[in-house]
């Protein structure tokens, strides 16, 4: 990181290629657009060039990177209404069954069907991780695709760890009502 | 321990973030809570239902747009456009002031001769004459007798009379 503050291009390439993945999907499941996320992810790295000299590393780097990621996703669904395009009109309680292939899907098939079926799965989670608040929304992926504990998470959103907390019982009972078949 | 407080406390407790003695709290009252056994198993599906959520891989000139955004002029708004038009017009402060020196004797100059040119007379005052006139108001006037200012409501006064 002090290379790419001394603005060599080639440590930054290589700092790129080690995070974008993690990036772009964190952005993803945020947004829930692909072209939207690789858009906003390749700000992120432009962020993180621009701002490499007020990086301090006493602060762990993916603490850093998700803070930029996570500013510049809330501030952009703060102003702008990104068109959806994941919509399942059959993902609502008047069709109980077919949600339901949420829990009955397995990984070790990968037939046509299966495959389908898989990304049916994950658009559903998509839609309903999207019609969480920003802040809730934030703190599932920071914590379920992360794995980060509640401190880095209250780090990165800049609050307390019970707000975070609070954050995340809110977010797992929307996410039940959301997701279980009933 | 209550069913509400207990409910409150799964999220920590599935996250991994409480201490052990309020890890034990939680389990013993799962062990004999029927209800809250149920209730969390399903938000333990539901969690680990979210796993189900595809990756996607970067694009291949991922890293290149990130390249050209970096050396991209910078996006502008409507008032740094204009600013940047102006700009544009006047290159550097050091030609933008002797143009506008110039402009300013170019006006008074102007103003002069098509106020000769109209065939104002100077019937007023000078300035140093009207200060010791006590009955000239035009003292204390925003606008002092003999300069542009005063020129131009001159020029209007006599457009006004030639209509009449
Ligand atoms: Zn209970």
């Amino acid at each position: 990181m002090g290379k790419v503050a001394q603005g060599d291009t080639q440590a930054f390439e290589i700092l790129v290629h080690r995070h974008q993945k993690r990036i772009l999907n964190l952005i993803f499941r945020f947004i829930g657009d692909r072209e939207q996320a690789e858009d906003v992810a390749q700000d992120v790295f432009v962020r993180v060039w621009q701002a490499a000299k007020e990086y301090e590393p006493k602060s762990k780097f993916t603490t850093w990177v998700y803070r930029i990621s996570a500013n510049l996703c809330i501030d952009l669904q703060k102003t702008v209404h990104y068109k959806q395009i994941f919509v399942y009109p059959h993902f609502n309680a008047e069709h109980p069954n077919e949600s339901n292939e949420l829990f009955s899907y397995s990984d070790n098939s990968r037939s046509p069907e299966d495959l389908m079926l898989a990304a049916e799965k994950s658009r559903t989670i998509s839609a309903a991780i999207q019609k969480l608040p920003y802040n809730q929304r934030m703190a599932v992926i920071l914590k379920k695709f992360e794995g980060l504990s509640y401190s880095e998470i209250a780090k990165v959103l800049g609050c307390s760890v019970s707000a975070v907390e609070s954050l995340l019982v809110r977010a797992k009972k929307n996410l039940r009502e959301k997701l279980l078949p009933r | 321990m209550n069913c509400r407080t207990i409910l409150k406390m799964f999220a920590a407790y599935q996250d991994g973030e409480l201490d052990s003695s309020e890890r034990s709290r939680v389990e013993s009252h799962l062990e004999s809570c029927l209800s809250c056994s149920k209730y969390y198993a399903e938000t333990e599906g539901v969690w680990q239902a979210l796993d189900g959520m595809q990756e996607i891989e970067p694009s291949p000139g991922f890293y290149r747009s990130i390249f050209k955004k970096i050396h991209a002029p910078p996006r502008k708004n409507h008032f740094q456009k204009y600013l940047s038009w102006i700009m544009d017009f006047f290159p550097a402060p050091a030609v933008a002031i002797p143009v506008l020196l110039i402009c300013i004797v170019c006006g008074v100059a102007m103003g002069n001769i098509i106020g000769s040119g109209l065939g104002i007379e100077k019937n007023y005052t000078t300035h140093s004459q009207s200060l010791t006139n006590v009955n000239t108001v035009g003292v204390f006037s925003p606008i002092p007798p003999g300069t542009l200012g005063d020129g131009y409501l001159r020029l209007a006064g006599i457009s006004e009379e030639h209509k009449k």
